[in-house]
């Protein structure tokens, strides 16, 4: 039996225990595209929330 | 059937040595044994990336020689091992399990495999992992050259990643010992999900020079053991100072249980919640078995949690910075495309869009979580945790798959303990603990930067109270 793509999906998730449906998956390239900007968004959001003093340098250091 | 029987493959390095030094069997018998169960069962498991049978059965003789010579040079001279498939040595591909590198073979042996070869330990194969470690972000077990790393436990589910088939290789016996590398957990999860006792070191004690890099300021290379002191004995072989790895700490590393302190003498840093509430429920009653061992060596225990920071979005921050410059031709060439997992050719390409503030504030944030892990760990010499709070998941399912209900509101405990410990820096061991269902789960130790002795005196005190690291699937 030939299975659409996002059968398959539903399938694989149902037997992975988890809920198919509730939230489909990105698959296209454009879509994959787009969750990795908004992952970089939220992952910005999350980081611009702790509060950086001026005076913190970064975790690396340049030896001449 | 091979020499010494199915025992000797889950023998101990230590003791493999052992029993060639006493001559109950040559390097050359040794090493055809390990070879011939690595070619037939590594492919099983999607668990090989090349072996290097003529080399290897060529360097066993010359072990044997020096056996004749009496020329004996440490715990793990005519021990075979794999290594995973991002540490280069010549005259064989080195695929960084990715598509666009699987004919590329480098001219020079990665320090650590130089190190182990000089120690007389015969490498008998490359191990598959995930492509380029993961480090776009990747959905599918099947994100690899060789196919998904395949558990030996339960061959529907995954051996976990990215050293892939170095925690199947360990799990299943066909090697003596075996190297991984983790950026941000890719030793820690597969050992944990076979079961198999490994260690992540210090960032900077173990050099990186002939490795592929993936994240710059966060990748470790580290040992695959039967135990913790098998772990402990490897790490002294790779450790040191290395001019060709410019964030090598300089430090050596000399495993030293004879003078590890009393266990009383260990304050141990726990969380309840990771135990009662982030572990799956399936997985607690084994989680909390464990954890009555750790308790009952008589160490003194102590609820903690971590320094409140968002450690997954730094650590995505940090690897995405990295990686899209080291990947950088890989990527504006268009050959990314022929990577495996979709997600991963997206993550790699959006990574370029990174920006320089957002890169420099994931790092001056890291410094404040070193600040922060230097106080945390005043009076704490370790802490405890679940490796993971889950078996190994299925093949197919999504690595990144909703879960059918949102997890409830609760405390932080330890459960980020795997980015935070990587962007601190900090080593970690993980214990094989039990079985749940049929699959391994496993307990990590992590203390302050350079105590790995303190972690493999503990980790060898649990393995004196308690047979799991000794289980191996059936068949």
């Amino acid at each position: 039996m030939k299975l659409k793509r996002r059968e398959m999906l539903v399938a694989a998730l149902a037997a992975g225990g988890m809920k198919a449906g509730a939230q489909e998956l990105e698959t296209s390239p454009g879509e994959l595209t787009e969750l990795a900007r908004r992952t970089m968004k939220s992952n910005r959001d999350a980081i611009d929330k702790v509060k950086l003093p001026m005076a913190v340098e970064p975790a690396f250091a340049f030896k001449a | 059937m091979a020499i010494g029987g199915e025992d000797l493959f889950f023998a101990s390095a230590v003791e493999l040595n052992a029993g060639w030094k006493k001559g109950e069997y040559s390097c050359e018998e040794l090493t055809k044994s390990f070879l011939d169960r690595l070619e037939k069962r590594g492919p099983e498991h999607n668990a090989l990336a090349i072996s290097l049978r003529k080399e290897a059965l060529k360097k066993a003789k010359d072990v044997d020689g020096e056996r004749k010579r009496e020329r004996f040079r440490g715990r793990l001279q005519a021990v075979p091992f794999g290594a995973k498939d991002l540490l280069a040595w010549p005259k064989s591909p080195t695929t960084w399990g990715a598509k666009p590198y699987a004919t590329q073979v480098f001219d020079e042996a990665a320090t650590v495999l130089k190190k182990l070869d000089a120690d007389g330990a015969v490498l008998i194969g490359k191990l598959a992992m995930v492509e380029l470690a993961g480090g776009g972000g990747y959905r599918y077990a099947k994100a690899s050259l060789t196919g998904p790393g395949l558990n030996p436990w339960n061959k529907a589910h995954w051996s976990g990643g990215s050293s892939s088939g170095t925690g199947a290789a360990m799990a299943d016996g066909m090697v003596g010992f075996a190297l991984g590398s983790e950026t941000n957990g890719s030793i820690l999860t597969p050992a944990a999900f076979c079961g198999v006792t490994a260690l992540r070191p210090t960032y900077g004690l173990v050099s990186r020079a002939g490795a592929m890099a993936l994240s710059w300021t966060l990748d470790k290379i580290g040992p695959f053991g039967r135990t913790a002191e098998d772990c402990g004995v490897i790490l002294e072989a790779i450790a040191g100072g290395d001019p060709l790895d410019p964030m090598s700490s300089g430090k050596r590393f000399f495993y030293a249980p004879q003078f590890a302190r009393a266990m009383k003498d260990y304050t141990v840093g726990y969380a309840k919640v990771d135990w009662e509430e982030w572990a799956e429920p399936e997985t607690r009653a084994v989680f909390n078995e464990a954890l009555g061992v750790v308790k009952s060596l008589g160490v003194q225990m102590k609820e903690v949690e971590l320094p409140d920071f968002p450690y997954g979005p730094l650590v995505s921050t940090i690897i995405q910075g990295e990686s899209a410059s080291i990947f950088e031709e890989l990527i504006s060439s268009g050959k990314v495309d022929e990577l495996a997992d979709a997600k991963q050719i997206a993550g790699l390409k959006a990574a370029g869009e990174l920006t320089a503030r957002d890169y420099l504030k994931a790092m001056r944030v890291r410094s404040m979580i070193q600040a922060a892990f230097r106080e945390f760990f005043y009076g704490t010499d370790m802490i405890v945790s679940p490796t993971r709070f889950s078996v190994a998941n299925r093949i197919e399912t999504p690595l990144d798959a909703p879960r059918a209900q949102a997890p409830a509101e609760r405390k932080r405990g330890l459960a980020a303990h795997v980015p935070a410990g990587n962007l601190a820096g900090l080593p970690a061991l993980n214990l094989p603990c039990g079985l749940v269902n049929g699959l391994p789960v496993g307990i990590s130790l992590m203390g302050r930067v350079f105590t790995e002795n303190a972690l493999l005196a503990v980790g060898k005190e649990f393995q004196a109270r308690s047979n799991w690291h000794k289980q191996r699937p059936k068949g």
